[in-house]
């Protein structure tokens, strides 16, 4: 933590070699929220980008009350759902009906085990979650992706997102309530109890 | 039932782990009960359960170059423009002062002005010669033909005062012999010490005057390899030798075609008899772009280490007399200290006497060669020459206007005040008047 302070130190003073070390600390999680929020590798590259050229052009006003990495992560989320703006309002969203998402995700799974079926399985759900996450509205979309793929607590949500902890909650309740709702009409996840009745 | 929306919006937060111990035990308590809350609470698990399953996703190779270069990019924008937003402003007020000061002084003050004026005279004469002096070959001849002339002038002088320091000089060695043989402790003398007050030009004349000479000449060439290799030749000739010598190929690139240049550097020592030819040969084998010489006239140095040695020669005579006299053990373990000290000091002496003497014996000529393709060598080196100098003058010329002007204007608002000032009490007057014939 304090190594990460002293580059955020060094970074301000215009260190860009600083700067770097703290972009290989947090490149690959900003990555990955932003695989999340783009649904595809290309944007979530550009993303990535765009977040840390903009933390490292501010990087004077990080104050440090909250961590970097708290930090860069608004900056990111800011990022994603601006972009996400701009497309819904040129009527570019190719986000929703994705036709190839997860591509790299089932050569991931090396060391499980599992049977080919199970694997394909799990990479047909995987791909559902996914498209579900990505019709959600931005604002779910994110606490989702913060929450459950990513876990981050409560507190660090509100951090990010420069919320109360009381929206958060209720926004995650939401959030997986609209997400639930997704899955269902996309008959992933089907009640156990209405299947045995019909 | 009816409190089940209650709870359902609880499950939520009951999975985080994030309700308190009551509110966890009465939702528990509901879960019991109501079917349709538990099988809530499982979707909501297992969603979430998938979402977990959703695994952290290596990012690309290119990712970290990427942003590395876009970080880079930036990084030179911002630094520009922090250049130009932290320097451009204080630069340009601080000009700003500057050239008010000056209109000041010189507008205001009469008399400094004069003075400044006279300063402006005197200085264009001194920078002259520094201005020519990268541009013609001939002053850097002239230096060197000076030092030689003064060296012939000094070895007259040293012609006709030897008769007379010659008995000096004896009766000081004379005197010191006997000195030494008195003396009993260690005591630093030196033999040349009662001349050394008689005045250092004098006794510099006594001796070969000491001058290193150096000269760096900077050339180009349309035929790389024989003219580069005739600087080497020529330094062997002489008499001399070849101290380092490296060439390399500079690619050049440009109007679309790449072309290949060589160029080098060659540092050779001759004899110092041979250096004015030699150095005019040199410069007959190309363009010169670039030709000074400079001599370091180290005679004083060099007589000073000279007597330094001397003394220390006769010191350690003296060591080796004591010690041949010297009975007790530790007085001769001490003189052999003593005089082991006096050894090395002769030798290092000896070394840089030595070292000297090479440097003078031997001028070094530090030639820089650059081929040049045939229709290049005139224009470009014309062009570099005139920039420098006309950029120079350019900037003078347009000062001084600038100057010239604010002055005008000043001078003519003094013209104007005492007429300005004389309309106003006219005009006032004639008011006054008008008014009163009214009345």
């Amino acid at each position: 933590m304090s190594a990460e302070l002293e580059l955020v130190e060094r970074s301000k003073g215009g260190d860009l070699a600083a700067f770097e070390e703290l972009v290989v600390m947090y490149q690959k999680q900003i990555y990955n929220l932003g695989y999340r929020m783009m649904g595809n590798e290309e944007d979530a590259c550009d993303m990535a980008q765009e977040a840390f050229l903009k933390a490292f052009k501010s990087i004077r006003k990080f104050s440090g009350r909250s961590s970097f990495g708290t930090w860069v992560y608004r900056i990111a989320v800011n990022v994603c759902i601006d972009e996400l703006r701009k497309r819904k309002r040129v009527k570019l969203y190719p986000v929703v009906h994705n036709d190839n998402p997860e591509d790299g995700g089932g050569k991931l799974i090396t060391d499980t085990g599992d049977l080919p079926e199970d694997r394909i399985e799990r990479r047909e759900t995987r791909e559902q979650v996914q498209r579900a996450i990505n019709r959600l509205a931005e604002e779910h979309r994110v606490i989702i992706i913060l929450r459950d793929i990513q876990g981050k607590s409560y507190q660090e949500i509100a951090d990010i997102l420069n919320l109360n902890i009381g929206t958060v909650k209720s926004r995650i309740s939401r959030a997986r309530q609209n997400l639930k709702e997704e899955l269902l009409r996309q008959g992933e996840l089907k009640p156990e109890e209405n299947v045995k009745m019909v | 039932m009816e409190n089940c929306k209650e709870f359902r919006e609880q499950l939520s937060l009951y999975i985080d782990g994030m309700l308190t111990q009551q509110e966890s035990r009465l939702l528990e308590e509901h879960i019991e009960e109501c079917k349709d809350c538990r099988e809530e609470l499982s979707m909501l698990r297992e969603m979430v359960a998938s979402c977990q399953g959703l695994e952290e996703k290596e990012p690309p190779e290119y990712l970290y170059p990427m942003i590395a270069s876009s970080l880079r990019r930036s990084k030179k924008r911002t630094l520009v423009s922090g250049v130009r937003m932290k320097w451009l402003k204080p630069g340009l007020v601080s000009i700003a002062a500057v050239l008010l000061v000056a209109v000041a002084v010189k507008g205001i003050m009469p008399d400094i002005q004069k003075q400044l004026a006279t300063q402006d005279m005197a200085a264009p004469e001194q920078a002259a010669p520094e201005a020519e002096a990268p541009k013609a070959e001939a002053p850097a001849e002239d230096t060197y033909s000076a030092t030689q002339n003064r060296e012939f002038s000094l070895k007259m002088m040293e012609e006709s005062g030897r008769a007379g320091m010659d008995g000096a000089g004896i009766a000081g060695a004379e005197m010191d012999k006997k000195e030494a043989e008195m003396a009993s402790d260690g005591g630093t003398f030196s033999v040349a010490q009662a001349p050394a007050t008689a005045g250092d030009e004098l006794i510099a004349a006594q001796h070969d005057r000491k001058i290193i000479k150096n000269a760096d000449i900077s050339l180009e060439v349309q035929d790389f390899k024989n003219q580069f290799d005739a600087v080497q030749r020529m330094a062997e000739e002489t008499g001399g030798y070849v101290e380092s010598s490296r060439s390399y190929i500079r690619k050049y690139a440009a109007a679309g075609d790449d072309r290949e240049f060589m160029e080098g550097e060659a540092v050779i020592r001759v004899p110092s008899t041979e250096f004015g030819g030699c150095l005019d040969r040199i410069a007959a084998l190309g363009k010169v772009t670039n030709r000074s010489t400079y001599g370091n006239d180290i005679t004083l140095r060099y007589m000073d280490t000279e007597t330094r040695l001397k003394s220390k020669q006769v010191q350690q005579e003296r060591l080796i007399e004591i010690l041949s006299k010297a009975e007790r053990v530790e007085d001769i373990l001490n003189i052999e200290n003593e005089l082991n000290r006096v050894r090395t000091e002769i030798e290092s002496l000896g070394t840089q006497l030595r070292g000297w003497d090479n440097l003078v014996q031997y001028s070094t000529i530090r030639v820089f060669m650059t081929e040049v393709d045939p229709k290049d060598t005139k224009v470009s080196v014309l062009k570099v020459d005139n920039i420098w100098d006309r950029m120079r003058r350019g900037f003078i010329r347009t000062t001084n206007a600038i100057m010239d002007m604010i002055e005008i204007i000043i001078v003519g608002i003094g013209y104007a005040l005492p007429v300005a000032i004389l309309a106003g009490i006219a005009y006032l007057v004639w008011r006054k008047i008008r008014v009163s014939k009214k009345e």
